[in-house]
């Protein structure tokens, strides 16, 4: 009975953390997305799905992709399309591609410190 | 746009008022931009599905999507969503309903001790009525309403009769201040009465036309405070009451024109 419960405190305060850290990661992973390139709100989600650990509800990228638009991250623009409604293609602005560079570099920064933590096998 | 079946639109359609419903508490979201990028979103995942679209196929695509609320991150709320999202969100839960009655309660019993406690009473009631309200969405109240609807109706025709009938009071008093009281002393009585009633039914009427056209613009400005009994209020009925401001004006001008031609000598002094 013990067992289970520990596990079960064990299995929450992980889902928390990943949960943190998913949210954390999501922005810089949207914008890693549509970096040198544009992409429409479906195919960056679509992108977004290959990554297994990100475990996202989809619906979360699009507010997150209004706000950077609204915070001129991002630049959209809107194409006639053969196959349906017109499509809103989203691409880095200048201050995005800044924005990116600095994000990238704090994370391979953080992910090496935290490598370099790991005791010795 | 890919073709669902009965069910599927049912299912989606409640989906779509959902997020409405959270999207009502904020400000910074595009409510367009939002439903266009579920509908594309939708419309892409359904591709090459065989239609019309089945509701478990929606309803998976639904489940991928999220739920209604993450289409408005916390940060995008206002004040009063970040309120509504705290409270009880179960129909079956009357704790509202109770609390908000029981202010109306103790603020009616304070009337009689003559305390302006009652005010404060009666504000509680009504922000808490209209917390239940939006907490119930489009869903029915049911016997909640015994609780809720008697502050919002109170408040309700206090807020209709001063928006409407307040300015012709305000009209009518400096109508009648405009006499002179050694005048008044002096003359007929009555001709202050008409005096007065005539300058607050021109404030009356030329306020109407002017509140008509504002709310032919804007008539949230008359829906949000009076929910939910002006629910169907369209800027077409507002014309209406533009047309009655029009009517009445042209009535007084006939009055006006009578009077000036001593039909009404009585009140003359």
């Amino acid at each position: 009975m013990q067992c289970t419960i520990v596990v079960a405190m064990d299995d929450r305060f992980f889902d928390n953390w990943s949960t943190q850290l998913r949210k954390g990661m999501l922005e810089l992973c949207i914008l890693n997305a549509i970096d040198g390139t544009r992409l429409y709100g479906y195919d960056i989600v679509r992108r977004l799905r290959e990554i297994e650990a990100l475990v996202i509800s989809e619906g979360t990228v699009y507010p997150i992709l209004s706000r950077l638009r609204r915070e001129g991250f991002v630049e959209t623009t809107i194409e006639e399309s053969a196959e349906g409604p017109p499509r809103k293609y989203y691409a880095l602005s200048a201050k995005g591609r800044g924005i990116l560079a600095r994000m990238n570099d704090c994370w391979i920064k953080m992910k090496g410190g935290a490598d370099g933590l790991k005791g010795e096998e | 746009m890919v073709e669902l079946s009965e069910s599927a639109q049912k299912g989606l359609n409640d989906y779509l008022r959902q997020v409405r419903a959270y999207l009502r508490w904020s400000k910074s979201l595009d409510r367009d931009e939002v439903e266009q990028n579920i509908a594309e979103h939708i419309e892409r995942e359904l591709e090459g599905t065989p239609e019309p679209v089945s509701c478990s196929t929606l309803e998976s695509v639904l489940a991928r999507l999220g739920s209604p609320s993450q289409w408005v991150p916390p940060e995008a709320l206002n004040w009063w969503g970040k309120l509504i999202l705290k409270l009880p969100t179960d129909s079956r839960d009357w704790r509202l309903a109770y609390a908000s009655f029981a202010f109306l309660l103790a603020g009616a019993i304070l009337m009689f001790l003559v305390s302006p406690l009652q005010v404060v009473f009666f504000a509680a009631s009504f922000i808490i009525a209209r917390a239940a309200l939006a907490v119930a969405g489009d869903t029915d109240l049911g016997a909640q309403k015994w609780f809720l609807y008697p502050i919002l109706l109170m408040v309700g025709a206090a807020f209709v009769a001063i928006l409407f009938l307040g300015p012709a009071l305000l009209g009518g008093a400096i109508g009648a201040g405009l006499y002179d009281l050694d005048e008044i002393r002096r003359r007929n009585a009555l001709g202050v009465i008409v005096f007065a009633v005539t300058s607050g039914a021109l404030v009356t009427s030329l306020w109407w036309i002017v509140l008509g056209l504002i709310l032919y613009k804007r008539p949230g400005l008359l829906r949000q405070p009076l929910r939910p009994f002006a629910d169907g209020f369209t800027p077409r009925r507002s014309l209406t009451l533009s047309g009655a401001g029009v009517l009445l004006l042209l009535l007084l001008a006939g009055f006006i024109a009578l009077y000036m031609n001593g039909a009404f000598a009585l009140f003359t002094p």
